[in-house]
């Protein structure tokens, strides 16, 4: 089986992200960036299948700067078989990295993608359905457990959804987005650090896809959270409870 | 801040401090793709900093939790067993190991660096990490063949831990006190005799120090006559050594990290080295050994640093965080700079042995292709030196840092840093040992002077002078003072020189300031390297090459008379 996984570099979730002052995005200097911690979660998975199936292959994709070399390399660390960069130094929105991804599925021919189910820096969550639908596979989106049939042929997936859990099943080809309880990505390990070095890594500037890459969705501002207001000592739980009834309207 | 157990400070000497151009040359000839293998060891330094991370993270609340002795059975604290598991799976035990016995052969550098990272995140841990490189270096450079074959790949991959076996109840200090005997039967080698306060003594390797029985009488007293001995706990045919671990200590600090009482009943072991040389293989472990416990140091202090600098930035007392008070903003300057400079000595130290390695394998070799070799060999003994002087003087600073830094990071969370949870109270009591174990900092001292003695110190001097000429144009300021403090030195040596036992009394005095002034100059290389680093080179200059003055005039205001003195204080 093949495998593709797209990851996405975005910054370390554990660092203060701080807004540009003119508003056009955040301040990258100094900022550590890591894989999106949905895609190190979907890499993981691909891995454990490939594990568990041997002759499996795993292939990661990314889009963007040639600064996403690192995390390619961190990918291959930690056992994917080889990577593709595609070059672009554009924000890319989510229609048209599926588009992209879409051109590669036609290239690389692999029986499942494997993607995360957003990326922490635009929480945009559309990647994977967008891609789902250009290439008319069957989808299975936040997926917290995956499993084969003997066969290989069809997959059966768990899914978080609001209140409970709903179980689908498709045949393959198909697309698979994961969530946050799927598993706990491995390290890097020091053998694997090693082997990535031999590991191809195959850059494809984004205009030899062939893919209309004008952007379709514009970012007009950036700006922080509003800081949280002081909170109100009260005197009585009754107060409290009628606080929250009237003013908060929570109870 | 982020976690950074990446220091800054191991990035820049990495990328700038390093001659890793002629490093590979000498080991390799030039066929070594440079950027690649330096960006492996930072590719390997960012995985440990995640897995530190977690570890920490782990660790976190399990402070106190003991170590026990189940039927006979060394048992760490889970947390502790989880922190290694995670380093076991990633390959990272054994970072420095031969790569003809599955390890890696990365330079001493990044094995400094990786301890200090697990160290900063759990440090009982690192008790048992910062053994294996050196107990499976030992086994590689004075074991057979066989015995290689039979025990360092374990090694590598982690399933197999060693520790060494050195102190007994009247040989601490003083080795030549060792009353283990080891006896010949047959061509076997068999040992009796108890150790104490043997770090990681549940492994299933120990590496014993015991008196030889052919010599025994002859040779006690000294450190002549000792050999060193593999002894597995199961023998090659899977049967029982008799080994025991009879206690576990209760101790003041790292609770996770295991100490134990073994007795040894006849029990069978193989010869490392030399029979009656064990001393000297014994050396060559304890000296990587010091340069771990250097590195343990640093990652205590940094790890008490940090913790510090946060709460004092959040602590509100008179209306302002107390950071704003000078005297809590000169406290923590103070432990920055402390282990900025320690850091800068240990740094410089392993880049040197690495280089002065790579060194004796081009020697070793038949080829030519890296320069004269006759030169060669001069610059290798010249290291060689050094190493001696500079090994010593690493675990010295970077331990007694440690304390001083773990100290201070009490006194700036006030009361609650004396609770029994505080988290600084807690660092503290795990850096003091870090002054005492693998050889104390009066011991340190003295082999530092006893290598001054030697020579050491004027290569040193020679060497810090070089470096300052050639910054002399760039920081005149700064190298005048710390040419005054060479001068300094040089000035007390008369009245060091007047008798020996007037010299170990400065011991302390003499390695502080000869810290200073290489520390001094290799933070101004850092500085012309990185801007960002000026300001703090320059404290430390303005600071200590006052402290080296004042010193320098204790030493020459007095003489050996000051230790009768001292006895009649003492009312002995």
């Amino acid at each position: 089986m093949k495998i593709l996984v797209p990851i996405k570099r975005v910054p370390d979730p554990q660092t203060n992200i701080s807004v540009k002052g003119d508003g056009t995005g955040i301040v990258t200097d100094n900022v550590k960036f890591v894989i999106n911690p949905f895609c190190e979660i979907a890499l993981e998975e691909a891995l454990r299948i490939k594990e568990q199936q041997g002759g499996a292959e795993v292939v990661l994709v990314s889009i963007g700067q040639k600064v996403a070399q690192e995390q390619l390399r961190t990918g291959l660390a930690m056992g994917a078989d080889r990577a593709i960069l595609v070059l672009s130094d554009d924000e890319l929105d989510a229609a048209t990295t599926a588009a992209l991804l879409a051109k590669l599925v036609d290239q690389e021919k692999p029986e499942l993608v494997l993607a995360g189910k957003q990326a922490i820096d635009d929480d945009a969550n559309q990647t994977g359905q967008i891609l789902a639908s250009m290439l008319d596979w069957p989808q299975a989106t936040f997926a917290s457990k995956v499993e084969f049939s003997g066969d290989k042929k069809d997959v059966t997936v768990t899914r978080e959804v609001d209140g409970g859990l709903e179980t689908v099943a498709f045949t393959l080809p198909g697309v698979i987005t994961t969530d946050l309880r799927l598993n706990e990505p491995r390290y890097a390990s020091l053998p694997g650090i090693m082997k990535a070095r031999k590991k191809e890594l195959k850059e494809i500037p984004l205009a030899e896809l062939g893919v209309d890459a004008k952007p379709r969705v514009k970012t007009h501002k950036v700006s922080p959270p509003p800081k949280r207001a002081a909170g109100r000592k009260v005197e009585t739980v009754q107060e409290l409870v009628n606080l929250l009834h009237t003013e908060a309207k929570l109870i | 801040m982020a976690h950074e157990f990446f220091h800054p400070d191991m990035q820049l000497f990495i990328d700038h401090r390093v001659d890793w151009a002629r490093y590979f040359q000498l080991l390799r000839g030039t066929e070594a793709d440079l950027e690649a293998e330096v960006d492996t060891y930072r590719s390997i330094l960012s995985t440990l900093d995640e897995i530190c991370e977690d570890i920490e993270t782990g660790a976190l609340g399990h402070w106190h939790e003991e170590v026990r002795l189940v039927d006979g059975k060394v048992v760490v604290p889970p947390h502790i067993a989880a922190g290694y598991e995670k380093l076991r799976k990633a390959g990272l035990v054994c970072l420095t190991l031969d790569p003809a016995y599955g390890g890696y052969g990365l330079p001493i550098l990044l094995n400094s660096h990786y301890l200090e990272m697990v160290s900063r995140a759990d440090t009982s841990l690192m008790t048992i990490l910062g053994l294996q490189a050196g107990v499976a270096g030992d086994i590689q450079k004075y074991g057979s063949d066989a015995l290689k074959q039979q025990y360092l790949p374990r090694f590598a991959s982690g399933e197999l831990q060693g520790c060494m076996d050195l102190t007994e109840p009247q040989a601490g200090s003083d080795l030549g006190a060792i009353a283990t005997r080891v006896t010949e039967e047959d061509g076997r080698y068999f040992v009796d005799g108890s150790k104490i306060f043997i770090t990681n003594g549940g492994s299933g390797v120990h590496l014993v120090l015991a008196r030889d029985g052919a010599t025994y009488d002859q040779s006690k007293g000294t450190t002549n006559g000792l050999s060193l001995i593999l002894c597995p706990v199961e023998l090659p045919d899977g049967t029982r050594n008799k080994i025991t671990v009879a206690r576990v200590e209760t101790k003041m600090g790292i609770h996770g990290s295991p100490t134990c009482a073994i007795e040894f009943d006849h029990a069978e072991g193989f010869l490392l080295g030399e029979r009656g040389n064990g001393f000297r293989a014994m050396l060559d472990l304890m000296n990587q050994a010091r340069i771990g416990v250097a590195a343990q140091g640093i990652g205590i202090a940094e790890a008490a640093f940090r913790k510090a600098r946060s709460y004092a930035l959040e602590r509100v007392q008179f209306g302002q965080p107390i950071i704003q008070q000078p005297l809590v903003k000169s406290m923590l300057t103070t432990m920055a700079l402390d282990i900025k400079s320690a850091r800068a000595l240990l740094y410089r130290t392993c880049a040197m042995i690495d280089l002065t390695d790579a060194l004796a394998a081009y020697l070793k070799s038949g080829r030519d292709d890296a320069g004269d070799r006759t030169k060669l060999q001069e610059e290798y003994e010249r290291n060689m030196q050094l190493i001696r002087f500079f090994t010593p003087l690493c675990k010295y600073i970077g331990t007694e840092v440690a304390t001083r830094v773990t100290r201070n990071g009490i006194q700036i969370h006030g009361g609650i840093g004396y609770m029994a949870e505080s988290v600084a109270g807690h660092y503290h009591s795990d850096a003091i040992i870090t002054t005492i174990y693998e050889g104390t900092s009066e011991i340190q001292a003295s082999f530092a002077l006893r290598e001054m003695s030697k020579g050491a110190l004027f290569t040193a001097l020679e060497a810090t002078s070089e470096e300052l000429k050639k910054l002399d144009d760039r920081f005149p300021e700064e190298t005048r003072h710390v040419h005054a403090g060479i001068q300094a030195i040089n000035d007390s040596l008369p009245g060091l020189m007047t008798d020996p036992s007037y010299a170990i009394l400065n011991a302390k005095h003499v390695c502080d300031m000869m810290i200073d002034v290489v520390v001094a100059a290799e933070l101004l290389l850092q500085a012309e390297v990185d801007p960002s680093k000026h300001l703090a080179a320059t404290s430390f200059i303005r600071s200590r090459m006052a402290m080296v003055d004042m010193h320098a005039k204790r030493i020459q205001g007095g003489d050996v008379t000051r230790l009768d003195r001292y006895t009649k204080i003492l009312g002995l």
